[in-house]
């Protein structure tokens, strides 16, 4: 099943910043993102020391996805019958792997993943690793011991050890209130909207903006993201990087800036604004998605990410404020 | 082509000068946006060179309005026009009035250049359906193109939109919206053109308008 199929089919309901999963065993609201800027992201922490922090954000996004996503009367099943039957279906219908196979002999669990998001293009992916270990551990309800990764872009392969220590309660928001949270439509210029007018094609599987490949993600990793954020300052750089290759068609700052309204909100950030003053952007975010997981939700990852993006129209931004309240995101950034 | 000034420096700017002649403006916004001083102000504007102006209000008295005025350095000049360039006039809608009755009550008045209609909406609640409204706004709308140099016509509005959805924006040849944005929980004024026909503007463009005791200023604060 394509992403093609998920759009036409109206699995993938979308609004002004908003795009909600219809599909896959579970709905929820996504995120389109560039996965090559994400593992630009993740590689810069692995090659800065940072790549526990990675490690943990996938550990910790695999077990919330698992325990959110997939029903339990799946989970109930052996681990082997749940990969290898369902996720590695579900996971290859959005790219997220190429393919994978799963086999556990006695209390060691082995998996190879072909063609893995992220690990395709950086490599050595912490981030892979953790979601891994943390689908697994949601699913067998105990946690596992690291005894083999390696990682190649065309395939990965891990080995675990099944320890006898159960894993803590997983947390997560109540589904109501997650979906309350994240109850918000506005018909406008949607992703769909730029689909239709070729400004986001689909390539196949693929979706593409300015040669960039965008790809969906659950909201929580990004989330993650922010609590983990010993890295964060790294990828300021990586998104001025970025999006400079973006800057094609664009001229004036504000023009500029229009494109990254607009950017923002295909990919389902929320209802974004900028205001704009001599020497101060400030960007205003309503209606921000919402993840699983149960405490505060954290958008340091879009603050920075943002701070980058400015960057590459204003080249002396700094972040000087930000502020997460009542569904909005507000920071404020020194432009001159 | 002949053009009116707003009354705002700045905003007469982003529109090639001021509203264009033999046209009927739409100034739309939720309450407290800061229309009713914006419409004092457009009138004030035009006694000071000569013309003559009219704001027809069937929200406020006289006093109420004139109550408004000095709260605002600028607009407290608006009383020594009165009666002379400027004519406030209250009609309180306790009956019924249709169409007819309000032209039969301009028709009276002598041609003035501006005029200010607060609100246009409240003005046509008489109609009995959104089929009706929209006719009786139509033959407002020429027949004031007919009779005023630039008139404006004020709307209440909700939720961020233009119009109440009867076709104001349509119907009228500029459309002017004023809106509040909450920075960290303080609302700040924003001014967006968004129509002015005959004019080359910039689209949609929200600016930041502050109206205080000094006055009104359209600062280069945007919104993208």
């Amino acid at each position: 099943m394509s992403l093609a199929y998920f759009f036409y089919k109206g699995l993938l309901e979308t609004g002004i910043g908003n795009i909600i999963n219809k599909f896959k065993i579970h709905k929820r609201r996504d995120i389109l993102f560039f996965e090559e800027l994400i593992s630009e992201y993740v590689k810069a922490c692995r090659d800065n020391g940072f790549s526990d922090e990675m490690l943990k954000v996938g550990e910790e996004w695999g077990r919330l996805a698992a325990k959110t996503l997939i029903p339990s009367a799946i989970l109930s099943r052996s681990v082997d019958k749940v990969y290898n039957d369902i996720l590695s279906k579900v996971w290859k219908s959005i790219d997220l792997v190429r393919g994978l196979e799963l086999k556990v002999k006695g209390d060691k669990v082995f998996l190879i993943v072909f063609g893995e998001s992220g690990t395709r293009i950086i490599g050595e992916n912490p981030i892979a690793l953790g979601f891994h270990k943390g689908t697994i551990e949601a699913v067998l309800g105990k946690e596992l011991k690291i005894l083999k990764s390696i990682q190649t872009p065309e395939q990965s392969y891990y080995e675990f050890e099944i320890t006898d220590k159960k894993i803590g309660e997983i947390k997560s928001k109540h589904k109501k209130e997650y979906f309350q949270l994240n109850k918000y439509y506005k018909k406008g210029f949607d992703v769909k909207q730029a689909l239709k007018k070729r400004i986001i094609t689909l390539k196949g599987n693929e979706l593409f903006l300015r040669g960039k490949k965008l790809s969906p993600f659950e909201n929580t990793y990004f989330h993650l993201f922010g609590i983990h954020s010993k890295g964060i300052e790294l990828l300021v750089p990586v998104s001025e990087k970025f999006f400079e290759e973006m800057l094609v068609e664009e001229s004036s700052e504000d023009e500029k800036l229009r494109f990254l309204k607009n950017l923002l909100q295909f990919m389902g950030w929320g209802e974004v604004k900028f205001l704009v003053e001599e020497s101060k952007v400030t960007l205003l975010v309503e209606h921000p998605p919402y993840g699983f997981q149960k405490e505060k939700d954290n958008w340091l990852f879009l603050v920075k990410m943002t701070e980058g993006f400015l960057k590459a129209i204003y080249p002396k931004t700094r972040l000087s404020d930000y502020s997460f309240q009542q569904g909005r995101v507000t920071a404020k950034y020194l432009i001159r | 082509m002949k053009r009116h000034v707003t009354g705002i420096p700045a905003l007469d700017k982003k529109i090639e000068g001021g509203f264009p002649e033999k046209t009927v403006i739409l100034l739309s916004g939720n309450a407290g946006t800061g229309k009713t001083l914006l419409g004092l102000n457009f009138l004030l504007e035009g006694a000071k060179k000569g013309e003559k102006g009219c704001y027809i209000s069937v929200n406020e008295t006289e006093e109420e309005l004139l109550r408004a005025c000095e709260g605002i350095k600028p607009l407290r000049e608006l009383k020594k026009y009165l009666g002379k360039k400027i004519a406030l006039e209250y009609i309180p809608l306790g009956k019924v009035i249709d169409l007819e009755y309000f032209t039969n009550i301009f028709a009276s008045y002598p041609k003035v250049d501006r005029l200010v209609i607060d609100n246009v909406n409240k003005l046509l609640i008489f109609a009995e359906s959104k089929q009706e409204f929209r006719r009786r706004l139509t033959e407002l709308v020429h027949y004031l193109k007919g009779r005023v140099g630039v008139s404006l016509l004020l709307c209440e509005t909700l939720d961020h939109t233009i119009d109440t959805g009867n076709g104001e924006a349509f119907e009228t040849d500029g459309v002017i919206n004023l809106d509040f944005i909450e920075v960290e929980e303080k609302p700040r004024r924003m001014l967006t053109v968004y129509k002015m026909r005959y004019t080359a503007f910039e689209e949609r463009v929200p600016y930041e308008l502050v109206i205080s005791k000094e006055g009104f200023k359209l600062k280069e604060t945007h919104l993208i």
